[in-house]
């Protein structure tokens, strides 16, 4: 994730040549160079570490550009800088090329790829790595891109087929103090040989009245794992997998239904099996509906079950940590666990002020998660941001176990561009 | 000879609403009449395909405008009767990338989705959320669609003068309440353009049956002679309670450009056009 002093002042640059460039027309023009960004101040009343350090606070930037050549290519860019106290992170999330050629379209690069229909909870969402330990109003800024190429044939104006390789692999960052007390762990497996190579496809359909797809994905938890290695001792590793997956999502008039399911099948069988995360299948079915004038209001219902399950619980001494670490890093302290996710939406003033507050419970430990998220448009430029978020359940439970990472976060965002350049 | 072929039609249509309004018991008959001009004026919107740069300005009752710009494409469905529509989103830069595909349905629900580029997937949208604000303007997904004209019982009113333009004025109540509530609207009324059946003026009622909006078309560009063809170019949208407006000002309209399919394909929206 960490680059290098010419990455930082390439980002530094854009920054400001988007600043100080007004917006042109794009009427016209062969090549176009066109970007947007922010530059934000935030401040934190905790971090993502789960380290108990306390409040961070610090300046933020993004860049997001596009060159566009007239034959139908173009280059994207996503860089973005972090500054907290906990030390900085600068990265390239995302710089790929992609075009057309005929009903195909292409992309190649470093690319973040989401599937799923769901909200938020993506059972066939496991293609492209997070970065847990980064503090952001939007989830979703913790994703970063893998290094590969996909490419879409559109076999009808519906009906898609997704082919994706990723010649490299890199994993999700997990904050250390994730691991329980005791535990400390060598530099995980690099995975980037070509045997290492991941695939996936996806046959999709969006279209009149339903979209669906299913799925097939050929790689490697971006999720880490705590392994006992022979050569290594413990290390981080990242288990091979395969996962098949489907999802919808319809409009039945007033109520939107959206579902998606997959089955995850860890392929290499470890020594002492009952330390690592096991097989699981995992569905989302939910609803969503607009009530009044623009309260949205969407429930789902979560169902996880794990093949051959061990309770981590009832492994005794060193090993039990393993076992437990794995547990809380993958989600496995139930052999099933059921769960709900709500969230209640609005906006106000024209959009000026959006307001969201959202939740997951789960039944068999009872630990939830509770997020309050606020966002008010200061100007087209300027907007503050505020969020909270409150984690609680037992100590061995998935959402109880991040109880550090319960927090108040507040940030001040300038937006700029977009800028354009033309030729 | 233009001119002579529209008087001679608007003396048939003048003539037909003066004897529907004579006799009560052709009140159907009015409503037939008005149905068909509510037909006409959603017709001479279709244009083949035509794409413009939208410049949103909103503005409250005080404080400082807020400026959106989008890029608009829009191409009869197969079968010419249905639109297809795509707004892309320019700025402001927290919207920058956001699209919008509207595949509508003159006899049942729209499709809708939209791409967030942070979420980075398509996300398909409800279909009643007619009544909803479009991008936080004072348009809801009603106002910027084709009317869908059954769902609608249309009475010719009276005729009058807007900006030297003689109108029909046609209310227009929903037939059910689910139309109502999709669309938020208990009714609107319509001033209809007697010589190009634009809509160029509209009064809606929230569904408590207050006057809740004001819509008024400002400059119009005929898209295609031959068929009749006209598109807006400046359009203000006023919510009287609260005094907030949002003008349209539409730039650059081209009708000349070709518009593949493929713009407006629902598996296309995430990606670079």
């Amino acid at each position: 994730m960490s680059m290098k002093m010419p990455g930082k002042m390439m980002l530094l640059v854009l920054v400001l040549l988007i600043w100080l460039h007004p917006v042109a027309s794009p009427a016209g023009e062969d090549y176009a160079l066109e970007a947007t960004g922010h530059i934000a101040g935030f401040v934190a009343s905790g971090n993502r570490m789960l380290d108990n350090e306390g409040g961070v606070a610090g300046p933020t930037a993004a860049v997001q550009a596009r060159f566009r050549t007239p034959a139908e290519l173009s280059l994207y860019f996503d860089g973005r800088y972090l500054g907290d106290s906990s030390g900085p992170e600068t990265g390239l999330r995302e710089a790929y090329i992609d075009g057309d050629a005929g009903k195909l379209h292409v992309r190649a690069g470093r690319q973040i790829i989401v599937w799923g229909r769901a909200d938020r909870f993506n059972p066939t969402d496991v293609i492209t790595p997070r970065n847990y330990e980064i503090l952001a109003f939007d989830d979703d800024d913790q994703r970063f891109g893998a290094d590969g190429a996909q490419a879409a044939y559109a076999v009808t104006e519906a009906y898609s087929i997704t082919a994706l390789v990723l010649p490299s692999f890199r994993s999700s960052r997990i904050p250390s103090d994730a691991l329980p007390a005791g535990i400390s762990v060598n530099s995980g497996s690099g995975r980037s040989s070509p045997s290492d190579a991941q695939w996936g496809i996806k046959l999709d359909r969006t279209g009149e009245t339903l979209d669906w797809s299913v799925s097939y994905f050929k790689g490697f938890s971006t999720l880490p794992e705590l392994a006992l290695r022979n050569d290594a001792g413990l290390v981080l590793d990242n288990r091979g997998l395969r996962m098949i997956g489907a999802d919808f999502a319809a409009s039945l008039g007033a109520w939107g239904v959206r579902g998606e399911a997959a089955y995850v099948d860890f392929e290499e069988q470890r020594a002492l099996p009952e330390l690592y995360p096991h097989s699981y299948l995992s569905a989302v079915l939910g609803v969503e509906r607009v009530l009044g004038q623009s309260l949205a209001l969407n429930v789902q219902w979560l169902h996880r079950r794990i093949q051959d399950f061990t309770d981590p619980r009832t492994i005794p001494g060193p090993l039990g940590l393993i076992a437990m670490g794995n547990a809380l890093i993958h989600d496995q302290f139930d052999k099933k666990q059921e769960g709900v996710t709500l969230s209640i939406r609005d906006t106000w003033f024209h959009d000026t002020l959006q307001a969201e507050l959202s939740g997951i419970y789960f039944f068999s430990r009872r630990d939830y998660l509770v997020k309050p998220q606020m966002r008010y448009a200061l100007s087209d430029r300027w907007s503050a941001l505020l969020l909270a978020d409150l984690y609680q359940g037992p100590e061995d439970s998935f959402l109880g176990g991040l109880k550090k990472n319960s927090l108040a976060y507040a940030e001040l965002r300038y937006q700029f561009g977009p800028a354009r350049w033309s030729k | 000879m233009k001119r002579i072929i529209v008087t001679f039609k608007h003396i048939g249509l003048v003539f037909s609403s003066l004897l529907f309004a004579a006799i009560p018991a052709a009140v159907s008959a009015n409503q037939f009449f008005a149905e068909e001009l509510v037909q006409k004026s959603a017709d001479a919107g279709k244009v083949a395909a035509w794409s413009a740069r939208i410049v949103m300005r909103l503005t409250p009752k005080s404080g400082s405008e807020r400026v959106r710009e989008s890029v608009i494409s829009n191409k009869l469905q197969p079968g010419g009767t249905d639109v297809q529509r795509l707004v892309r989103f320019i700025a402001p830069a927290d919207i920058h990338g956001t699209n919008i595909l509207i595949h509508e349905h003159g006899g049942g629900d729209d499709d809708i989705w939209i791409y967030l580029p942070s979420m980075k997937k398509v996300r398909r949208l409800l279909a009643n959320n007619r009544k909803d604000s479009f991008m936080g303007t004072d348009f809801t997904y009603t106002d910027i669609t084709t009317p869908k004209v059954r769902e609608y019982v249309h009475t010719l009113l009276r005729q009058e003068e807007v900006n030297g333009s003689s109108c029909y004025v046609i209310e227009s109540v929903p037939k059910t309440e689910k139309t109502g509530r999709d669309t938020g609207y208990a009714k609107t009324v319509n001033w209809i353009r007697a010589d190009n059946y634009v809509r160029v003026k509209a009064e809606l009622y929230d569904l408590s049956g207050g006057l809740s909006k004001a819509m008024q078309v400002f400059s119009l560009k005929e898209a295609d002679q031959q068929k009749g063809k006209w598109l807006m170019e400046k359009v203000l949208m006023q919510n009287l309670q609260s005094g907030h407006s949002t003008l349209l000002e539409f730039h650059d309209i081209r009708t000349d450009k070709e518009l593949g399919e493929r713009l407006f394909a629902p598996n296309r929206l995430d990606k670079e056009q």
